[in-house]
């Protein structure tokens, strides 16, 4: 094998090298643009449908709310991105705070504290 | 005022409450909170009373009543110290101030214990679903705090003693008098108006107040500066009118509450102290009786002109403050016990006004030497009646 054999030798497993790095990037993006785009929570309209839901079918009292995992992937922007988890957030405030049965079983019972005062205050 | 039940106290009503403007925010906007379905994880690090820092809160939206909020006797309980501060001296300020925080402070009052829940100190609590109330509804509100005196006297709440005829046949609410302006601490840049440099010296001298470079108004006491609201402001032709000849006679030397003012309450001996049981702080008073007397006026100005007014006993004594240090009070008499008082139950018709005669040459009328304390006479001798007006002839 002279001298050019040698080089040319190498550039072939560079040409394959770097065609295998394309084909896995494609796949790569391929498998990235499946997924849905961090969804942008419109605050207001969550809670307007979260409060219309909650007055049509107010939720079971005493059911445990779906856990809801924390999103943590980061995003792509420094911009405030509201994940879908945070719409159960909405729901989680309203629906436990409208639901006079399911305050009443979470209320920690009151001690009826001592009146130490006397008099007019 | 019934107590909410504590699943009321935080109770949201969706429906009403989304179609208000404060229903257009998400909770953790102002509540802070964490991002969670759990009930523990959301209300970590959740501000339950966002309004207690306004403006960073209210303030992000009403600016005006917000920055005039930070001087608010409703908010800087500045009362307090006006009084302590004169029977005391700059040493015994610390120990003051412990009192002040464990018991005066509990008064202080954010803007949303006005127009959205129950003051804290009455239990607290959301007034209907979490709906802002514009005018704050008088008896969960200003008589739930003001109440044992104002509320009572205002509202005919006293045995055998009937309500201010501006509740009876008005229904007149707080506010109508003591109007939105005045309750936020907006009306007190006095020198808008008095621009002078000798209106300075007018305001400190005559109306018992000082103009702060910023243009505030520091009072000396609560009744300094103009009267808000007058009387004359709703019946001037009343005040004004030559045929009343009681008005006429006595419109300029007695306070319009001498005439139409009726019996009040007064307290003696408010002591405070932390309670050894509970680690609680606690106040008792001594005795709260039923008043009527006319005193001197130690509070004359260019706009109190009157020579008598009536005096309510209010419930200090020299030892009150004793469980937080010896003689806390050193300048016990720089005050009255027996002071300028406005009660809250005005008629048109009273005991005292039905003839001359019933107030002339009645001694029971008057706080006379006789009727105040013996540790108390040096306070009040400004206040004491040297003399009676005579019988009529």
């Amino acid at each position: 094998m002279d001298k050019e054999d040698q080089l040319r030798t190498p550039g072939s497993i560079r040409a394959l090298f770097i065609l295998a790095i394309v084909v896995l990037l494609l796949i790569g993006l391929t498998s990235c643009a499946n997924e849905q785009p961090p969804a942008t929570v419109d605050w207001v309209q969550a809670l307007r449908a979260t409060k219309t839901e909650m007055a049509l079918n107010p939720p079971p009292t005493k059911t445990p709310q779906p856990s809801a995992t924390p999103t943590k992937e980061p995003t792509a922007t420094s911009e405030p991105t509201a994940t879908p988890t945070e719409e159960v957030v909405g729901e989680a405030c309203i629906g436990c705070h409208s639901d006079k049965e399911r305050l009443i079983s979470l209320a920690k019972p009151e001690e009826p504290a001592e009146e130490e005062s006397k008099g007019v205050g | 005022m019934a107590p909410l039940e504590p699943w009321e106290k935080v109770f949201v009503d969706v429906e009403k409450f989304s179609a208000t403007i404060h229903g257009q925010q998400t909770c953790i906007s102002c509540h802070n909170g964490s991002a969670s379905a759990d009930m523990e994880t959301a209300h970590t690090d959740m501000i339950a009373m966002p309004s207690q820092d306004s403006q960073k809160s209210c303030g992000t939206c009403h600016q005006k009543e917000t920055a005039a909020y930070q001087v608010s006797l409703h908010n800087t309980q500045q009362g307090y110290w006006t009084a302590l501060d004169k029977r005391s001296i700059p040493e015994n300020h610390p120990a003051l101030e412990e009192m002040f925080g464990n018991h005066c402070s509990t008064c202080h009052t954010s803007c949303g214990e006005c127009h959205v829940a129950q003051p804290e100190n009455v239990g607290g609590g959301l007034f209907s679903g979490h709906l802002f109330e514009k005018t704050p509804p008088m008896t969960r509100s200003c008589t739930a705090c003001h109440g044992s005196r104002v509320g009572n006297e205002y509202m005919g709440k006293n045995e055998e003693l009937p309500g201010d005829v501006h509740f009876r046949e008005a229904r007149m609410n707080c506010v109508q008098c003591h109007t939105a302006p005045d309750l936020h601490g907006e009306n007190t840049a006095c020198v808008t108006c008095h621009t002078k440099p000798e209106d300075a010296e007018m305001l400190a001298q005559q109306l018992d107040v000082s103009a702060l470079p910023d243009g505030r108004l520091a009072a000396a006491h609560r009744y300094a500066g103009h009267q808000t609201p007058t009387c004359e402001s709703c019946h001037p032709q009343v005040v004004e009118n030559p045929q009343n000849p009681m008005h006429t006679q006595h419109g300029q030397n007695l306070s319009c509450q001498v005439c139409h003012s009726i019996t009040y309450t007064s307290c003696d001996g408010c002591h405070t102290a932390v309670s050894e049981k509970s680690g609680k702080p606690y106040f008792e008073t001594e005795s709260t009786y039923f008043t009527f007397l006319i005193g001197k006026n130690t509070r004359k100005s260019a706009l109190r002109p009157y020579d008598y007014t009536v005096v309510r006993h209010v419930p200090i004594s020299p030892t009150s403050f004793e469980y937080y240090g010896e003689n806390l009070l050193p300048n016990f008499d720089a005050l009255p016990t027996w002071m300028y008082a406005t009660p809250h139950n005005i008629q048109l018709k009273t005991p005292q006004n039905e003839s001359c005669a019933a107030c002339h040459g009645n001694p029971d009328l008057f706080l006379t030497a006789d009727k105040v304390a013996e540790g108390e006479q040096a306070a009040n001798q400004g206040v004491i009646m040297d003399t009676l007006p005579p019988p009529m002839q």
